[in-house]
Parts: C-alpha cells; sequence; structure tokens
C-alpha cells in the first residue's frame, strides 16, 4: 500500500517539475532592468504575418541598439482583456518602457496611468490610445486616413464612376471600424459611386473573404471595385474574382502584405495596396523610445536612413511616410 | 399495410425540407442564387468545414466529440504545406496526411489509453496542436505556388467534398466498422459484451478525423493557394454546428452523414443568402443563431 | 497522506502548490502579493463564469454561450451608462440581460429538451450578434461616461472584483453543497433518469441552472466593463473555452454528477498563476507558450484525478480487507 502511494507521489512530483519545465524555455531576459535596459512591444495579435514582421523589426533593433526589446501579445484577435493582462504583467515585472498597440484606446486608458505612476514609459505605435498619458505615438498614417487613401485610390481607377463594395476583418476591431469610416467618409467625395451592400466581414478567415465577395459578386453583378480594410481581404477578393472571370473588371484595392499578394498583383487582380513596413516602424518606434530614455525627443522633420523624414505634431504623433504598393514596386518588398 | 406500418420518416426529413425551403425562398427572390457562378462559390466554400464534418459525424456518433479539428488542419497544413512550398508536391501532401492522423492518433490515445473523456482530452489537443502550429510556422505564411490549384478550382472542391460524403456514408451504413461506431456510441459496454473492442474503433474513428483534417488541409490550400496558422480557427464550431444541425445527437449512438450534409447545406446557404439578399452583417450571426435551434426543434419534433 | 486521494481538489491543488513553488524557484520577482493579487484579478470575470459553468457541468450540462452573454450585457451595460441611465439602473438592466439570455438557454434545456451544446451554440452566435446590432454599426466600443467612474475605480482600481469573485464563489460554494438545488443538481448530472424517478423536477432545476449561470455571466458583464474602462462589443470573446479548461482542471467532472467550486476557483487560480509566471519570465510570443501549457496541464490534471480515483478504489479495498 504503502509502496504505491510512495510511487504515486513520485509520479505527481515528476509531473509538476515536468510541467515547471515548460515555463522555462528562452529564459534569456529574466532580469529585466538591471543589467540592461528592457522595452516590451505589446501588439493586438501574434502569430500573424503582420505582427512577425514587427517581431523582425524589434528584433533588429535590439541588436542595433543593443537593449532588450521584446515583443510580444495575446493569441487570439480582438483579445482586450488578454492585452491588458499582458500589460499588468509586464508592470508588475518592472520594465523600463512598454510600447502599446492597443485593441481598444479607451480599455488601456487606466493601466496606462498606473504604469506611468510606477515610473514605467508608457508609449504606442502602429494605434493610438489618445486622451491617455502615453508619450509619444509612432505610426505610419492614421487610422481613418488609411480608408479614405484606400477609397481615393479605387476611385481613381474606377474612373470616378460605379458601384463599390467594402470588406473588413472583424465587426468588434476598432481600427478595421475606422478604416471602414474612413472608407464611408472619401465615398461621399464621388457622387456617381454608389456603395453596395451589406458589408462585408470576413472574421480574418480566408475562406469567408473569398466566398463573401463571390456572394458580393452574385448580389451585384455589375459592381466595379472594393475596398479591403483587413489582409485576407485583397487575396480573397482576387480568388474570388478570377474564379467569376472578371479580372480587370472588379478594381481591388486595400490594406494588405505584398508577399500576400504578389502573384494578383502581377496578374492585374489586385490593383493596388496601403501600406507601411511594419518592422521598420517597429524599428523606428523602438528607436524613438531609446532615445527618448536617454532624454532625446522625436525630431519634427527629421530625416532617418531607410525609413525617410518623419512628422512630429504637438499631440505626440510622430508620422513615417506609407507606401503605396503597385505591380510595378512589389518586388522591392519583402514581408 | 405492412409496408406502409414500418415506413419511418427519415431522420433527416425536417431539416431537408428546412434546406429545400431556404433554397426556394432565395432562388425565386434572386435570379443568380442558382447561377453556377455562385453554386461553384458555394461549394468551395462549403469544402473546408464539409469534410471535417464528416470526421466529427463519426466521432459524435460514439459518443465523443473532437474541439481539436480546426487546429488539426492548421498543424497539417503549414507541416504539409513547408514541403510543397519547397516543390517536393508528392511528399508534401503524404506528410500533410501524415501530420493529420499523427494528431488523431494523439486524440485516440488519450481518450483510449489515458480513458480521458474525449471533450477534455480535444480541449487539451486544440491548445497544443494550435499553439504548436503557429509556434512551427513562426507566424508566416507558407506559398504553395499553385502546385495544388488542381484540388482548388472550378467544381473541384465541392466535388472531393460529395465524394467524402459518399464514402462516409458508405463506411458508416454498410461496413462492420460502420456498425461498431453506432454500437460502441448506443451502448458501449453491451457493444463490449458482444465482442467489439470500443478501444479500437475509438482509435480508428480520431485517426479518421485526423486523415480527413489533412485532407481539408490539402483542399484548403488548394483553394487559398497560401496557408497561415490562424487561417481556419472558424472551423471548429462550424463543423460542430453542422454535425448537430443535421441532428446526431452529442448524446451519441444516431445520426447520419446524409444529415451532416444538409446540415453543411444550411449554414453555407444561409451565409451566401445573406449577401445576396443584402442583410446586414450584425444580424447574420444572429439569424445563424436562430436557425441552429429552428433545425433543432424540427429534429426535436420528428422525434415525438 | 490520505488527503492526497480523499480529498476531490488534490490534483489542482498539487498544481497551483507545483507551478507557484516553480515559478517562485526559477522566476525572479514572482512572489510579490501585491503582483501576484494583480494577475489574478484579471481572471475576476472568468472565476464568476466557472461558478456558473460548475453547476452546468455538474449537472451533466454544457454552456458555450457564457462569453456572448457576457458581451451582450456589457454592451447593454455601456448604451445604457452612455445614454444617461445611472450606474445602477444600467447594471440592473445588465444583470436582468444575462438572466433572460439565462432563461433563454435554459427553456430550450429543461422545457423543449434541446441538446445543451445545440441551444447555447446558437445563443452563442445570436448574442454576439446582437451585441453588434445594440452597439451600432462600425462601433467597437463604448467608452463609459464620467458618471461610471465610481465603478471603473472600484472594478480597476481595488481589488473588488476579486472580492466579487470571493463573495460568488462562497454562493456557489454554499448552494451545492447545503441547498437541496444543490442535491438535485448532482442527482441529474449523475443519472437523469434516477433523479426522475426520486421525484426530482428535474426541469425546474435545470432551467434553475441556466438562469443562474445568465445571471453570472451579466454580472460579469459588468466587471468587465468597469475593468475595461469601457464596453466592448467582443468582450468576453473565447472565454467560454478558458472558464470550461479552469472548471475541469479544478476536478469538475466532465460527465456530470462531481462538482466542485472550490476546485474550478482553484483551477482560474491556476491559470492566472501560470500567465503570470510565464509573463515574467520575458519571452516572445508567450500567450502561445501559455496556451501550449494549458493544454498539457488540463491533461495532465485529468490524469491526475483518475491516478486520485484509482488509488482511493485501492486504500477502500484495502480497508475493506
Amino acid at each position: 500500500m504503502i509502496k504505491k502511494l510512495t510511487t504515486m507521489c513520485a509520479v505527481l512530483l515528476a509531473l509538476i517539475v515536468a510541467l515547471g519545465g515548460c515555463g522555462k524555455p528562452e529564459e534569456k531576459s529574466s532580469k529585466p532592468g538591471k543589467d540592461k535596459r528592457t522595452i516590451v512591444f505589446v501588439f493586438k495579435l501574434v502569430g500573424i504575418p503582420y505582427s512577425n514582421a514587427c517581431r523582425k523589426g524589434a528584433e533588429q533593433a535590439a541588436k542595433d541598439l543593443g537593449v532588450n526589446v521584446e515583443f510580444t501579445g495575446p493569441a487570439k484577435g480582438g483579445d482586450v482583456s488578454g492585452q491588458i493582462r499582458i500589460i499588468e504583467n509586464q508592470i508588475s515585472r518592472g520594465v523600463d518602457a512598454i510600447v502599446i498597440s492597443p485593441n481598444d484606446p479607451n480599455s488601456v486608458k487606466p493601466v496606462i496611468e498606473k504604469a506611468m505612476a510606477k515610473g514605467i514609459k508608457v508609449f504606442t505605435w502602429d494605434s493610438d490610445a489618445p486622451d491617455t498619458q502615453r508619450i509619444f505615438y509612432v505610426a505610419a498614417a492614421d487610422d481613418v486616413g488609411i480608408g479614405s487613401d484606400i477609397m481615393d485610390q479605387l476611385a481613381k481607377d474606377m474612373g470616378g464612376k460605379g458601384k463599390v463594395g467594402i470588406m473588413s476583418g472583424s465587426q468588434g476591431a476598432l481600427n478595421l471600424n475606422q478604416h471602414v469610416d474612413g472608407v464611408l467618409e472619401a465615398l461621399k467625395k464621388y457622387p456617381d459611386i454608389k456603395l453596395a451592400k451589406p458589408l462585408l466581414y470576413n472574421n480574418d478567415q480566408p475562406q469567408l473573404a473569398q466566398s463573401g465577395m463571390a456572394g458580393l459578386l452574385q448580389a451585384h453583378p455589375d459592381l466595379g471595385g472594393i475596398a479591403c480594410v483587413s489582409s485576407p481581404g485583397p487575396p480573397g477578393a482576387a480568388r474570388a474574382v478570377i474564379a467569376a472571370g472578371k479580372t480587370g473588371k472588379v478594381k481591388i484595392w486595400g490594406l494588405s502584405l505584398p508577399s500576400e499578394n504578389r502573384q494578383y498583383l502581377k496578374d492585374g487582380v489586385v490593383n493596388g495596396l496601403i501600406l507601411w513596413d511594419p518592422g521598420k516602424l517597429t524599428y523606428l518606434t523602438a528607436k524613438l523610445v531609446n532615445d527618448y530614455l536617454d532624454d532625446i525627443q522625436p525630431v519634427d522633420g527629421s530625416v532617418i536612413e531607410d525609413i525617410g523624414k518623419l512628422s512630429v505634431s504637438d499631440d505626440g504623433v510622430v508620422i513615417m511616410p506609407g507606401v503605396v504598393i503597385t505591380k510595378e514596386n512589389v518586388d522591392e518588398f519583402d514581408f | 399495410m405492412e409496408v406502409i406500418r414500418k415506413y419511418k420518416m427519415p431522420r433527416e426529413l425536417p431539416i431537408l425540407l428546412f434546406l429545400i425551403a431556404m433554397c426556394a425562398v432565395l432562388a425565386t427572390t434572386k435570379s443568380t442564387f442558382l447561377s453556377s457562378d455562385n453554386l461553384r462559390a458555394m461549394g468551395t466554400d462549403a469544402a473546408g468545414i464539409g469534410i471535417l464534418a464528416v470526421g466529427m459525424t463519426a466521432v459524435i456518433i460514439t459518443g465523443g466529440i473532437d474541439l481539436s479539428v480546426a487546429a488539426m488542419l492548421a498543424l497539417s497544413a503549414l507541416v504539409g504545406g513547408g514541403l510543397i512550398s519547397g516543390g517536393q508536391t508528392a511528399a508534401g501532401c503524404g506528410a500533410t496526411l501524415a501530420t493529420g492522423v499523427a494528431c488523431g492518433a494523439f486524440n485516440g490515445g488519450l481518450i483510449t489509453l489515458g480513458r480521458m473523456p474525449p471533450i477534455i482530452a480535444t480541449l487539451g489537443a486544440l491548445y497544443i496542436i494550435q499553439s504548436t502550429a503557429t509556434l512551427y510556422s513562426g507566424g508566416q505564411v507558407v506559398y504553395i505556388d499553385n502546385r495544388l490549384s488542381l484540388l482548388g478550382g472550378g467544381f473541384v472542391p465541392l466535388v472531393v467534398t460529395l465524394m467524402v460524403f459518399v464514402a462516409g456514408h458508405v463506411v458508416m451504413r454498410f461496413t462492420r466498422l460502420g456498425r461498431h461506431v453506432y454500437a460502441i456510441g448506443g451502448n458501449e459496454e453491451s457493444a463490449r459484451l458482444a465482442g467489439i473492442s470500443p478501444a479500437r474503433i475509438k482509435m480508428a474513428v480520431y485517426m479518421g478525423a485526423g486523415l480527413l483534417a489533412g485532407l481539408a488541409a490539402l483542399v484548403t490550400m488548394g483553394i487559398n493557394n497560401t496557408f497561415q496558422a490562424n487561417d481556419v480557427s472558424d472551423y471548429m464550431l462550424g463543423a460542430i454546428a453542422a454535425v448537430v444541425i443535421g441532428g446526431t445527437s452529442i448524446m451519441g449512438g444516431e445520426g447520419s452523414v446524409p444529415g451532416t450534409m444538409i446540415g453543411v447545406g444550411i449554414s453555407t446557404v444561409l451565409r451566401n443568402g445573406a449577401i445576396l439578399v443584402g442583410l446586414d452583417a450584425r444580424w447574420t450571426q444572429a439569424v445563424i443563431g436562430a436557425a441552429i435551434v429552428i433545425a433543432a426543434i424540427a429534429d426535436r419534433l420528428r422525434r415525438r | 497522506m490520505r488527503l492526497l486521494y480523499t480529498v476531490k481538489e488534490s490534483p489542482v491543488i498539487v498544481l497551483c502548490v507545483g507551478l507557484f513553488v516553480c515559478f517562485a524557484l526559477w522566476v525572479p520577482n514572482f512572489v510579490d502579493g501585491f503582483g501576484i493579487l494583480d494577475d489574478v484579478k484579471q481572471y475576476a470575470s472568468y472565476a464568476i463564469l466557472a461558478v456558473g459553468l460548475t453547476l452546468i457541468i455538474g449537472s451533466a450540462g454544457i454552456d458555450i454561450s457564457v462569453g456572448s452573454v457576457l458581451g451582450f450585457s456589457t454592451v447593454l451595460f455601456g448604451c445604457a451608462m452612455a445614454r444617461g441611465a445611472g450606474l445602477l439602473q444600467a447594471s440592473l438592466l445588465a444583470l436582468f440581460a444575462g438572466t433572460v439570455w439565462g432563461a433563454i438557454n435554459g427553456f430550450f434545456v429543461a422545457k423543449i429538451k434541446l441538446q445543451p451544446i445545440v441551444v447555447t451554440l446558437s445563443s452563442m452566435a445570436a448574442a454576439r450578434g446582437l451585441a453588434y446590432v445594440i452597439a451600432g454599426q462600425g462601433i467597437s466600443s463604448i467608452p463609459l461616461p464620467a458618471s461610471a467612474s465610481g465603478l471603473v475605480n472600484m472594478t480597476y482600481g481595488s481589488y473588488a472584483p476579486l472580492l466579487l469573485a470571493l463573495i460568488v464563489a462562497v454562493g456557489g460554494w454554499l448552494l451545492l453543497a447545503k441547498t437541496p438545488l444543490g442535491r438535485y443538481i448532482l442527482a441529474v448530472g449523475s443519472n437523469e433518469e434516477a433523479a426522475r424517478f426520486s421525484g426530482i423536477d428535474v426541469a425546474a432545476t435545470k432551467y434553475s441552472i441556466y438562469v443562474i449561470t445568465g445571471f453570472l455571466a451579466g454580472l460579469a458583464g459588468i466587471v468587465t466593463a468597469g475593468m475595461m474602462n469601457t464596453a466592448i462589443t467582443d468582450a468576453g470573446l473565447g472565454y467560454e473555452f478558458e472558464a470550461i479548461t479552469a472548471v475541469l482542471i479544478g476536478g469538475t467532472s466532465i460527465s456530470g454528477g462531481e462538482a466542485t467550486v472550490l476546485g474550478s476557483i482553484l483551477g482560474v487560480v491556476a491559470v492566472s498563476l501560470l500567465n503570470r509566471g510565464l509573463g515574467l519570465l520575458g519571452i516572445n510570443d508567450l500567450e502561445l507558450w501559455r496556451m501550449l501549457c494549458l493544454g498539457v496541464i488540463l491533461i495532465v490534471s485529468v490524469l491526475l484525478d483518475q491516478l486520485r480515483k484509482r488509488a482511493a478504489r485501492i486504500s477502500a479495498r484495502a480497508q475493506a480487507a
């Protein structure tokens, strides 16, 4: 009897140790703040190509600046409380700076206050949280502006007339809703372009992007273009347009990665993308944050090598130049 | 007389009528609904979830459930897709299917050897397989350079899915394995007494679900030409919904592959119809929720 | 020693202690009272949901709509506050909304006798969809007005959510252990037919636990709105699976008849310790590692529970002999 119990305890112990072992991968930076400065980027969602590109920029910055730069975020999309949890976690870790791309700007307000009160410097990049204590925000364009840029390009290709659809990702995502607002806002400038309803939501699933677009093409056989504000949109719409044999008749502009659209751009199915290099954006942010910790503020009009001229406004918004990607220049981008 | 008395209403009839009614309304109000373009688009849309749902049907008939199907699809696509994008198309397809089977064996092992309730084993497997898939791929997109376009173009995804449905139906209805699946789902103890090995049958069923996840991975890659770890996270609930709409009992022992096919049809037509009639996306989810309950009530009425 | 196999919660206790010791040894700054409380507090809504789910799973049912119902109540709460309702009115409205969703689930499960997973799968879709509808086109969050600052200060600024979760847990424990309803729930869970023959009103029992769970989801919705400082349409997305995971880690049997609120709460604590420990390690993509560990922990804790039961049987046999 006792033997059996002892065996059981041994098994329990072994399992616990094994479990503890799970928590030990890459135990590289367990002492933040002591020997090396630590800057943590908290993105909206990890494990997708966009965040991956951001992470590469963060890793490059770590090498070049000689500081610890970490990159993390929730594992599922739109996870507001998961993101807060991660930020709380970094606060109790006592890192030097936290850079957030908030899933929701209001939700991070209290946690930013808390971090700043504990002497941790907080910044935002990629998506802003205005009306909080964040020190500055680094972006390639504002969320509404991206939407109107997409619509303007689309209107140009459509010759200023026809029917246009809109495809977004999830219905709850703030930045996507702002992109959609931008598209709708710009649409008002073109009286001869009509909106094709309903608005499509692909829930960040490529299959839904494709089938949604296929459905819209059936509902509006005279559709002239589609504005896609999240990354599965343009390739999904392109597949539906090819399947319907309408290449060239339906213009596609959107926000997406060049690597996902290279062939479609070259074949003329996708007309163009509005984007920036997420890696460079993150690299630049890490550099500006590191400078700030050394008491160097970002300066309006300063030119950064490989990135271009920055514009810095009074409310702490730093804008780096974005790019328009078409078939002519798509091969210059490797992300 | 004898014939009439013995005649039982086919279990799938109520939901089949529901599907037909939906199609009839759409076809009369929207002329494009039955166009070949639209049918092809719906077929492509139904493929991934449809193939997963066949495996799920067998799993649920044994009295189990598999929450890891979409994760298995993602991991097999990323493992195989890596090889395919490197030019080894045949090896990659093999690796895709093998990864699916291996994941299914992992589930089956936990359930039979570890004697774990299926919902717990596969929930654990969902976490493990999905995060492994994302970590394995490093969040990168796999491009397969049109190497599987044969599987993804035109009506091929629909045809493949229908073939899987037919094969699934034949296995479940006309083979010994199928009869044993129903037997252990109906009453595991009496099945055991009748000389059936529940462990072996369950192992086969979960491995089969894994194999179909691998096949669904190939078709999905064929359609999308790319794959990324989060691409199919909606598929798990989609597949379960299709099976339960199809009248398969979550308690096991009863249900059918044709029912699941109708279930897949209902959810596909709903999604497509919502766009055709211009239904605001905010209402679509509520309508889908209501449709599931209506289908379930129809099935409930039949049993009375 | 006997306690290891006689106490139902022993696997999850071992797990919590094990995680705590391992992290305390290997992770710097892990042991910091307020830090731990802060991190556990992030899981207060999960704990509240887990109490309801314990009752439901104990009755051999399941509810995967809790996350969506939480979201629906949050949005309703936010809309009411934004339209000028008082804190009390808005809170009552949110609680009412949660209870109504629970009653809908309960009606279809208990009265129409549909399968719980089918019913809650559809209310999961419907509640989320209607949350988007109430919020309005293209709205992803409704900032709380200044009149809600009391709630925000209380939920974000203090440990009130933990206290609330504790109260709910004690209530759930009392209900399960000390009331006739608790006995009915477990009787229905272990054998519905037998429960019916012994005169238990099975339908009323089932109906009431779905209503209770809906109410708790509404409560969690208010807490979430306060802690987030805003009502988010996607609030609670995916909570159902993590809350169910915590309940299962805690030792409640998925096939019903055996339920422990204490275990579920400890399950939530284990999940939050894991979150804190991995977070402090400073790993890239830590959420992915967290999910991986969560899967391993779930499987291991159920295996541990089986070991415990086997040991209990062996010991019982030894005593009989």
